[in-house]
């Protein structure tokens, strides 16, 4: 994959977790609204945000992954940085990479195990088969920007030397 | 090799104290050297809706769960929120195990063992401000609901069902987000809902199912001693006796608010009730309607019916 | 192996992956799932694992985090942020540390209006950082009195800890909110000390600047209305019952976006720039939550933590000494720990404890929410520090490790001071009866 189709990719995902937040707000503010104006609440406004912020949330992780700026405790590369910046970056990188694709062999197995399933969510009534599918496909995708993160952190110590 | 029994309730709440760890205390004792059981409560192996789940797959060996928690995983257990059938927890209790024992719930719980099955007692009406008394004062209001077919009943009323948590609905209630909440008495203690939602109608008109459930690999796997000790007390029997509990709590809690005089008791007479009932007559059909397999649903609200009388 | 013995290896072991910058969430996270697979085994730990993901990421109090970012991001990018401390700055900027002591009162004004501390810091931590930077504040300073404030938010109504509380302790929410009064004023004064002191020992800097002239003092002022009223709008909304502490985080995002699009300080541009920097903040601020729950899980399954409280049986009949070891045990809990898992795991069993010795169980939340508070800003595994390094990259672990330090002294002289003086917590509640 290019470096623009990675950025515009990444961009997409941000734009998408953004416009989620947004929509996220909106729907908990008209509730407020619609409550003191006109008495009546948005059906199910709680579980409507909750899950539209969480998927903001989810597709933030693959840009998490591939940008890798995960929150980090950096003390030894902060104080010997020469010596510990490069091989600490690079465990970091492949320990998350091994992370985020565990996570996702888990999520799949689970929705696997759950296909036909006639559970629903509780208010929505949406099918949790398909609200797991969803969280399992971006986990995919986060394990995939994990991998990406991991080629790009192994070229930019090539560069380096 | 010891059990871990989930609950999703704190150690100090009712189904963890009274219930589950009495229960623990009383069969401990009687398993064999290699077992015992272990009570995990506040959530601590996952939320609420969690815990069949955890259970299915091993995390808890047995776990305290509330059916309609997981909208379509148990339908037919949900018929005791049916209004009309269940005032108290016994009442409840003798539905459940009634259409256990006749099948009609195998296919529900076929991934587990039943330990037991029962109902909370019958919820009534908390509201904020001087309460209600008939139908009509409900049109209009948003209420906390206890469920999806919770919502259903209040529409039928003329209210509107919001969901939320159970920790949230004190600020929800403060802040006139509802205007009262579908639940039972405990409540007003373990919430302390008496402060903002200090009138009370003792119409009892739908209730709540919930089960103890085995993991089936982790009761297969005991010595054939413990599991002889677990079917001694599981079942019909075990459920009665958490009814008992459960109806003796909720009468004890209902005496201590009556004497302290901070709450308003809105108590009906016969023709108000009719009233009421009249009022919620389309909820059966309503209740049949919601289900996926409408046959199964006829005959579970039949049986329903025939043990109450 | 025992559970015992395995929990206390995962600790050492996601300690010793956090020491080798492996990230919090991935340390954490994967330690978690590799533990509770060798206690229950593979199949549990997949439910374990996707139970976690979609608890995590559905979870309807953690919404707020997200908007509260977003509403930080808001105000930054409509200028609101820099307004306020510029006009901070020409007010009480002359005196020592002034621009600090603006971070805590800012801080302690979010506070109220945010139940997490974490989003009081990412909020604090975005505005207040780079203002104090440019100011030439040491880091130290800056980054110690941002996240010393940020944990001011769970201290400060309405607080989400503090109702997690009350529903596992059955106590009134209410007299809870009530009795944090005394302990926030205490908590806010000894903060300004913990400014003070290592200014007047040379220990960090905030150059001083010239007091302004009458004009500017002024026109600073008016400066301060515009964010005043927002302000005003948000808390009055939440105290006047018009909105939910849940529900102030989307109201305050809208309040802010609308303040930003109606006074033309907001392009359209920048708000894309907000609401992306809000996302990629929060996917890394998500992860860190899954992979907390997924190692307390495990710690919870090891019985580690109900083995510290065995140690309680023979000295019921001394409160203080019981309040002491909970002291301890808090302490060094918090010193890895996350503050929600903490109290989840701690308060069910310390509350049979803290009320067998004859402790008020109010007083004991408010004990409990602040020493849990200082778990959020004790090194190594301190979350405020570890969010104020998120939303400021550049910012060294070192310096705010060294920056921490009088907060943390300061938190433990408020804890010693309630410890001695109970009333401080206890009064106002038990008068407003
Ligand atoms: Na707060
Ligand atoms: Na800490």
């Amino acid at each position: 994959m290019t470096r623009t189709a990675g950025r515009k990719i990444q961009s997409l995902l941000l734009g998408t977790a953004a416009g989620c937040f947004v929509i996220g707000a909106g729907a908990t503010v008209l509730d407020v609204i619609l409550r003191k104006t006109a008495g009546v609440n948005v059906p199910a406004v709680i579980e409507f945000t909750s899950f539209v912020i969480g998927l903001g949330a989810l597709v933030s992780f693959p840009v998490c992954y591939a940008q890798r700026s995960h929150v980090t405790a950096q003390l030894l590369s902060e104080l010997r940085p020469r010596t510990f910046s490069r091989p600490l970056g690079l465990f970091g990188v492949f320990v998350a990479m091994i992370f985020a694709v565990i996570l996702f062999v888990v999520m799949a197995d689970n929705t696997w195990s759950k296909l036909g399933s006639p559970e629903l969510s509780r208010d929505l009534a949406l099918p949790m088969p398909v609200l797991l599918g969803i969280v399992t496909v971006i986990l995919g995708v986060s394990a995939v920007a994990a991998i990406i993160g991991m080629i790009a952190e192994l070229r930019r110590k090539g560069a380096g030397k | 090799r010891e059990l871990r029994v989930s609950s999703f309730e704190p150690p100090m709440g009712f189904y963890s104290s009274k219930v589950l760890q009495a229960w623990i205390d009383e069969i401990n004792p009687k398993l064999t050297g290699g077992t015992s059981l272990k009570l995990y409560a506040g959530s601590i192996l996952g939320a609420a809706p969690a815990q069949p789940e955890l259970v299915k797959a091993g995390v808890a060996d047995i776990a305290l769960i509330v059916p309609t928690y997981t909208p379509g995983l148990f339908p037919l257990s949900g018929v005791v929120e049916v209004p009309g059938l269940v005032e108290t927890s016994a009442d409840g209790t003798a539905i459940l195990n009634s259409l256990s024992e006749q099948g009609m719930l195998d296919d529900e719980y076929r991934d587990y063992k039943i330990l037991a099955l029962f109902s909370t007692p019958g919820y009534r009406f908390l509201m904020s401000g001087d309460g209600v008394s008939e139908p009509g004062q409900l049109q209009g209001l948003k209420m906390r609901t206890p469920s999806p077919f919770g919502s259903e009943i209040l529409s039928i009323l003329g209210a509107s069902g919001v969901s939320i948590p159970a920790p949230q609905v004190y600020e929800n209630l403060e802040r006139h987000v509802v205007a009262g909440a579908v639940w039972v008495m405990d409540a007003y203690r373990t919430f302390r809902l008496d402060e903002v939602a200090p009138a009370v109608t003792s119409l009892r008109f739908t209730a709540s199912p919930m089960a103890i459930l085995m993991n089936r690999a982790a009761y297969d796997s005991l010595p054939q001693e413990d599991r002889e000790v677990l079917d001694e007390t599981a079942g019909r029997k075990l459920a009665e006796w958490i009814a008992g509990v459960v109806d003796a709590t909720d009468a004890e809690i209902e005496a201590a608010y009556r004497n302290g005089g901070k709450v308003k008791f809105i108590d009906l007479d016969d023709d108000a009730v009719a009233v009421w009932r009249e009022a919620l007559a389309a909820a059966p059909e309503k209740w049949i309607e919601s289900q996926s397999d409408r046959d199964a649903a006829v005959k579970a609200l039949d049986a329903a019916g025939n043990t109450r009388q | 192996m025992s559970g015992l013995v395995l929990g206390s290896l995962g600790f050492a072991a996601a300690l010793f992956l956090i020491f080798l910058e492996v990230p919090i969430a991935v340390a954490m996270g994967l330690v978690g799932l590799a533990g509770t697979a060798m206690i229950i085994g593979i199949d549990g730990t997949v439910a374990v694992g996707a139970t976690t993901v979609w608890d995590s990421v559905t979870n309807y109090t953690l919404t707020m985090l997200p908007l509260f970012v977003l509403m930080g991001n808001l105000a930054a990018r409509s200028g609101l942020s820099s307004q306020l401390f510029q006009a901070m700055s020409v007010l009480i900027g002359h005196r020592r540390g002034g621009l600090a002591l603006a971070t805590i009162g800012a801080s302690a004004g979010f506070g109220m209006i945010s139940g997490s501390s974490l989003a009081t810091t990412a909020t604090m931590g975005r505005i207040a950082m780079p203002e104090m930077k440019q100011a030439g504040y040491s880091q130290s300073l800056a980054g110690g009195s941002i996240a010393a404030g940020g944990t001011l938010g769970i201290l400060i109504p309405p607080s989400t800890i503090l109702v997690i509380y009350a529903f596992i302790a059955e106590q009134s929410v209410r007299t809870l909110m009530l009795a944090t009064a005394g302990p926030i004023v205490l908590a806010v004064a000894l903060y300004c000390l913990a400014i003070w002191i290592p200014l007047w020992m040379g220990w960090s800097s905030a150059p001083k600047r010239q007091r302004a002239s009458r004009a500017e003092a002024i026109a600073a002022l008016y400066d301060l209305v515009p964010p005043v009223a927002m302000f005003g709008v948000i808390m009055g909304g939440l105290y006047t019952g018009f909105f939910t502490a849940n529900e102030t985080a989307a109201v305050g995002a809208a309040v802010v976006l609308a303040y930003g699009v109606v006074s033309r300080r907001l392009s359209m541009r920048s708000f894309l720039a907000a609401a992306m920097d809000t996302a990629a903040t929060c996917g890394a601020l998500y992860l860190v939550l899954i992979g907390a729950n997924l190692f307390n899980f495990f710690l919870a399954l090891s019985g580690l933590p109900f083995s510290l409280t065995g140690m309680f049986s023979g000295v019921l009949d001394q409160p203080v000494l019981v309040i002491l070891i909970m002291l301890a045990i808090y302490l060094l809990m918090g010193a890895l720990m996350d503050s929600l898992a903490m109290l989840l795991l701690t308060v069910p069993l310390f509350v049979p404890i803290a009320s067998a010795a004859g402790i008020d169980l109010i007083w004991f939340g408010v004990f409990a929410i602040m020493v849990i508070e200082m778990g959020l800003i004790t090194p190594p595994v301190g979350m405020n520090l570890f969010v104020l390094k998120a939303v400021n990259p550049s910012v060294r672990m070192v310096e705010l490790w060294r920056g921490i330090t009088p907060f943390v002294i300061a938190d433990l002289i408020r804890v010693a001071i309630i410890i001695a003086i109970p009333a401080i917590v206890l009064w106002v509640p038990y008068a407003a009866r």
